[in-house]
């Protein structure tokens, strides 16, 4: 099961410096994980934790990486991300879903608003942790529509 | 042969006579049809009897004046068929005329005599055998007569001729009387028929039940020309419970009578009578006021017992059955199937309202079955959810520690989490699985004597760390004495503990308070804190089981865990017989109740005195 480097050697310094990762989620014990996680993976990593907050710490930080929970206090994943995708402001901006909700009609829901990823809870943070690396690296911004 | 019709019509006209002819003037006519052809034989023969001239002369004057007095009879019976009715005039003249016809044609002794045969005969058809046998015995006395003016003994000839005269008008009579018994008996039968078919023409009419057994009675009333009718139903065809007696005919008095004819009825309706009947179509019995009842039991063969007793009031000393046996059981076959009929039509009509009743509880049966399910799986997917947010932390933080070292603080630090979220999970299942056991009525419950206040002050001290931890205040007002109850200490304890849980997760400042007081004949147990509230729309859907996670998430934001603690709560709460339920308002905060019932012996049994309680924050 583990079998990956316990200090994993830090992704390219260019990444990191281009644009901090936003974590918005509501549960304060999923929040600390992603935090520790990231930064233990060498990036730099800010949270909010309810929606609204979290749209505005957005557009204040504009991060190249948003890890959006779906059921949040004052305003929902669905539309913060659909908020974040119609802004042209924002563009690049690269939204993954994360929630316990893991049907198909929410996936799809999540796809409509214009989420890049869906990730289901319980996640495997070795899985982030390689999403995150997968989409930091790349050189050219991935396609998004808004 | 082109004569036959013509002929016909000639016998036709001789038999029936002229079209305008009154029905009862038929037999006239034939005697006037009779006279015309004695009078045509009679005439062209009486040269061939031999009698001198002067009788000769006398006798074609007799026929001249008969065929005359044809003539008028004839004209005067369509002028004035009044006068001719019964045949009282025609027979008298006939009579005198075939005397003067004897007379001048040589007396008794001559041939002459057979035109005295035609008289007795036409006597006998019109009025039987007394007035024919009298004109037997004038014409045999005058018979008599002539021979003693004669100073000649009766001979042989007058003893035949007069014995045969007499046989004559027997042998006439009877043949009328037969015929007359046979067309009257006819008549009669028609006259039943008629009475029959009018009797029975509205039954049937109505396809209810009530106003079909009027119809019946009614029909009753009229065969038997009685004025009041009773019909009483078998008590298994009224099971509606509607009047079993209907009255018809006499609805202005005789209250008594009717009362008189309905116990009647009773008695007739016991199944003993029905069976013992035999081939009894109706019974008599004598009324107080003298008159008399009939009484008809109406049912089919097969049936252990009649379906209906119908007894008619008719005045003493009617003659009964006026009708035929036959009609009678015809009319009571009627009257039955129109009873039976009416209780089918009726039967049908109720399993028709009873089918869709039953169809209209099946829907909604399955309406709510449906909506069951749909809650459960709405349940089911809520749950799944709200386990994965424990479940997430638990995978995350127990990966990391396996996945980088790190320092012992922040391993401790982890591990704590993983532990407090296996916690919450476990809290969690066990929710999951209390309500499923309340539901399924597979909760164990332990009943005993619970002291409380006692279990409160308890609660309040495991409590108090913990809402303190939050920085809330947290206080505890139990009245004293408080009586002992009968309940479950360890679910009372997971109320209060659920209550005290849901206050703490929606209060971020303030106080929660726990209280405890005594009624008339409960005892009152509240937890109000000072938390965000619960709009009015709202509060019974948070002890909801299977809707509320989702609907709380969008009233109350989000709430932790199943979300099943309230509607736990209240069933705890009802099986114990008490309530449950909230008061709130919205920014200021919620106060949930709950009552317990205090056992009529409570009092007395309590055993020792509560300890002091006092508030403690």
């Amino acid at each position: 099961m583990i079998d990956g480097d316990p200090r994993p050697t830090a992704p390219a310094s260019a990444t990191s410096e281009r644009a901090p990762i936003l974590i918005v989620d509501d549960e304060p014990y999923i929040l600390r994980s992603l935090r520790y996680l990231l930064a233990r993976e060498g990036y730099e990593v800010e949270t909010a934790s309810d929606g609204e907050e979290g749209l505005a710490r957005i557009r204040d930080l504009r991060p190249r990486l948003v890890f959006l929970d779906i059921m949040m206090p004052r305003m929902s994943g669905y539309e913060v991300c659909e908020q974040v995708k119609q802004d042209a402001s924002l563009a690049g901006t690269y939204v993954i879903m994360l929630s316990a909700r893991g049907q198909q009609s929410d996936r799809e829901r999540g796809f409509l608003g214009g989420a890049d990823e869906y990730m289901t809870k319980p996640f495997s943070p070795r899985e982030v942790a390689a999403r995150v690396r997968a989409v930091l690296t790349s050189d050219t911004a991935p396609a998004v529509h808004g | 042969m082109p004569t036959m019709p013509v002929l016909r019509d000639i016998f036709a006209y001789l038999w029936h006579g002229p079209p305008l002819l009154p029905p009862s003037l038929k037999v006239e006519w034939r005697f006037v049809v009779v006279r015309w052809i004695g009078i045509v034989f009679v005439a062209p023969g009486l040269p061939l009897a031999g009698l001198p001239m002067e009788r000769m002369t006398a006798a074609y004057t007799v026929l001249t004046i008969a065929a005359i007095y044809n003539v008028v009879i004839h004209r005067q019976m369509l002028a004035h068929p009044g006068i001719f009715t019964g045949g009282f005039v025609t027979t008298a003249a006939d009579a005198l005329l075939s005397i003067g016809m004897v007379q001048v044609g040589g007396g008794f002794e001559s041939p002459f005599y057979h035109v005295l045969y035609t008289v007795t005969i036409s006597a006998s058809m019109r009025y039987g055998y007394g007035p024919s046998l009298a004109m037997a015995f004038i014409i045999v006395g005058l018979d008599i007569g002539e021979h003693l003016n004669g100073s000649s003994a009766l001979n042989a000839p007058f003893v035949f001729r007069s014995g045969f005269l007499c046989l004559t008008a027997i042998l006439a009579s009877y043949l009328r009387e037969q015929a007359r018994r046979a067309e009257s008996a006819l008549q009669h039968r028609l006259r039943e028929a008629d009475l029959l078919n009018s009797a029975t023409a509205t039954l049937g009419a109505s396809l209810a039940f009530e106003p079909a057994l009027r119809e019946v009675a009614a029909a009753a009333s009229h065969f038997f020309g009685s004025k009041s009718a009773v019909l009483v139903p078998a008590p298994s065809l009224d099971d509606d419970g509607l009047d079993t007696t209907t009255i018809v005919s006499d609805q202005y008095a005789n209250k008594p009578m009717q009362e008189e004819l309905a116990t009647l009825c009773g008695r007739y309706a016991e199944p003993e009578v029905w069976q013992s009947r035999g081939d009894q179509l109706y019974f008599r019995e004598v009324l107080r006021n003298g008159q008399e009842a009939i009484v008809l039991l109406l049912g089919l063969l097969p049936r252990p017992s009649a379906l209906a007793t119908l007894a008619l009031a008719v005045p003493a000393g009617t003659r009964f059955p006026s009708v035929t046996h036959d009609i009678l059981e015809s009319f009571v076959e009627r009257m039955t199937l129109a009873v039976e009929n009416a209780s089918l039509y009726r039967a049908v009509a109720n399993r028709t309202d009873a089918l869709q009743q039953a169809y209209a509880e099946l829907a909604t049966a399955h309406q709510e079955l449906l909506r069951v399910d749909e809650m459960k799986t709405g349940f089911l997917a809520n749950v799944s959810h709200d386990f994965r947010t424990p479940l997430t932390s638990i995978r995350s933080f127990s990966e990391m520690l396996l996945s980088y070292d790190e320092e012992p603080e922040v391993q401790r630090e982890f591990l704590q989490i993983i532990n407090s979220e296996s916690e919450r999970l476990t809290r969690m299942v066990n929710d999951v699985l209390d309500i499923t056991k309340i539901e399924s009525g597979h909760m164990d419950w332990r009943m005993g004597t619970v002291d409380l206040a006692a279990l409160i002050e308890d609660s309040g001290r495991t409590y108090t760390t913990i809402v303190e931890r939050d920085g809330l205040a947290f206080v505890v007002d139990v009245e004293e004495n408080l009586p002992l109850i009968h309940a479950d200490r360890d679910r009372l304890q997971q109320v209060i503990g659920n209550l005290i849980d849901n206050a703490l997760k929606f209060t971020r400042k303030g106080e929660i308070r726990l209280a405890a007081h005594r009624t008339e004949d409960e005892i009152r147990v509240s937890l109000a804190d000072t938390g965000v509230g619960i709009p009015p729309e709202y509060q019974e859907m948070v002890f909801g089981k299977f809707q509320q996670i989702g609907q709380v998430n969008t009233v109350l934001d989000k709430p932790q865990g199943a979300g099943l603690g309230l509607s736990i709560c209240r069933e705890i709460v009802e099986y114990h017989d008490g309530r449950l339920w909230v008061e709130s308002e919205p920014g200021i905060g919620s106060t949930f109740t709950f009552t317990l019932p205090i056992p009529a012996e409570a009092d007395a049994a309590r055993v020792h005195p509560l300890d002091p309680v006092g508030a403690q924050s």
